[in-house]
């Protein structure tokens, strides 16, 4: 009776019958490997432009810039600009945006997109009892004033890679764009 | 003789077999950057459109938008290297007022390593993705 190993060798000893397919399974599951790269660092780029394009959309929607009259800690009179951001139209116009990339997206899948306004903007106010500036947070309805709108994306990419050796057949990847509003003074306060 | 003589020179080293494994090879190492040109060639089209397209947002009318939007997408794709060049392009609006939503198309040419068949379209050398970005328009 053959044993395994000559079973599978040639008439010389060689034992081709056993490499070519091993090396052939080893060398598809690299092309595979090779092409999820491909696949997966195009489809996050898509991704990124479409989370950038929707931040930028976003900013547009300025109902309202004004400066408002500040002292600095010099004495000296400033003027710092706001621009008022209508929190409901820049999501709509972000949407508009998102909506028209998902054409290209064809194997992510965006699960959560997530606007948020800057939470730790300050401002100076000068305090007559103190005799200094206090910098004062601005209230939750007044940050949305600052003009800066992002957007935070969780898509999840699909992979051609199957379920082999615990590797998983999706990729999860996490977008953050942020984009400053561009505003005309209309008033000084 | 058997074919494992066959394939050795006199001396018995195993030249002719490594020259026939050679071949192969080299075809699988081009098909894999001929994917590797037509995925960039889809991230290039990809960052054009989106140049093209944050350009034409910002300007206050259509034949500017367009014109400066043709400008940056054909620099950017242009100076891309690996066998890309522009090859057409396209702006898409219902009415040039802001807020109004609008789109940028770039379609590039890839000229491939190898004849090969890209996402079956077929076997060709010259491959030509095309992709938008779209925008709300942003000129008063």
């Amino acid at each position: 009776m053959h044993k395994m190993n000559d079973f599978m060798a040639d008439e010389t000893g060689d034992g081709l019958l056993v490499l070519f397919p091993v090396l052939a399974l080893l060398g598809m599951m690299m092309f595979a490997l090779m092409m999820n790269f491909m696949i997966w660092n195009t489809e996050k780029n898509g991704i990124q432009i479409m989370a950038d394009s929707a931040s930028r959309a976003g900013t547009v929607a300025i109902s309202k810039s004004y400066a408002i009259r500040e002292r600095t800690g010099h004495g000296l009179e400033d003027y710092h600009v706001y621009t008022e951001l209508n929190e409901a139209e820049a999501e709509n116009l972000s949407e508009q945006v998102i909506e028209g990339y998902k054409k290209h997206i064809k194997l992510a899948e965006v699960t959560q997109v997530d606007y948020n306004p800057v939470e730790n903007f300050t401002f100076p106010v000068w305090n007559s009892n103190t005799f200094r500036y206090d910098n004062r947070p601005l209230s939750t309805k007044k940050q949305l004033k600052n003009g800066n709108f992002s957007v935070y994306v969780k898509g999840r990419v699909k992979s051609i890679w199957p379920r082999l050796l615990g590797v998983k057949d999706e990729l999860e990847v996490e977008i953050y764009s942020q984009s400053a509003a561009r505003g005309t003074v209309t008033s000084v306060h | 003789m058997k074919f494992d003589d066959f394939l050795k020179d006199e001396d018995g080293n195993s030249t002719v077999s490594l020259v026939i494994c050679i071949i192969p090879m080299v075809f699988i190492f081009a098909l894999i950057i001929s994917y590797g040109q037509a995925f960039y060639g889809v991230q290039v089209a990809a960052n054009a459109s989106a140049s093209g397209a944050r350009a034409a947002a910002v300007n206050g009318n259509a034949s500017s938008a367009y014109s400066s939007a043709n400008q940056i997408a054909q620099n950017y794709v242009n100076g891309a290297g690996m066998g890309i060049t522009f090859q057409s392009d396209n702006l898409e609006y219902s009415t040039w007022k802001r807020k109004e939503y609008m789109e940028y198309y770039v379609t590039v040419n890839v000229r491939t390593a190898m004849p090969m068949n890209p996402f079956a379209s077929g076997i060709k050398e010259s491959y030509s993705p095309t992709r938008s970005c779209p925008a709300i328009i942003e000129g008063e």
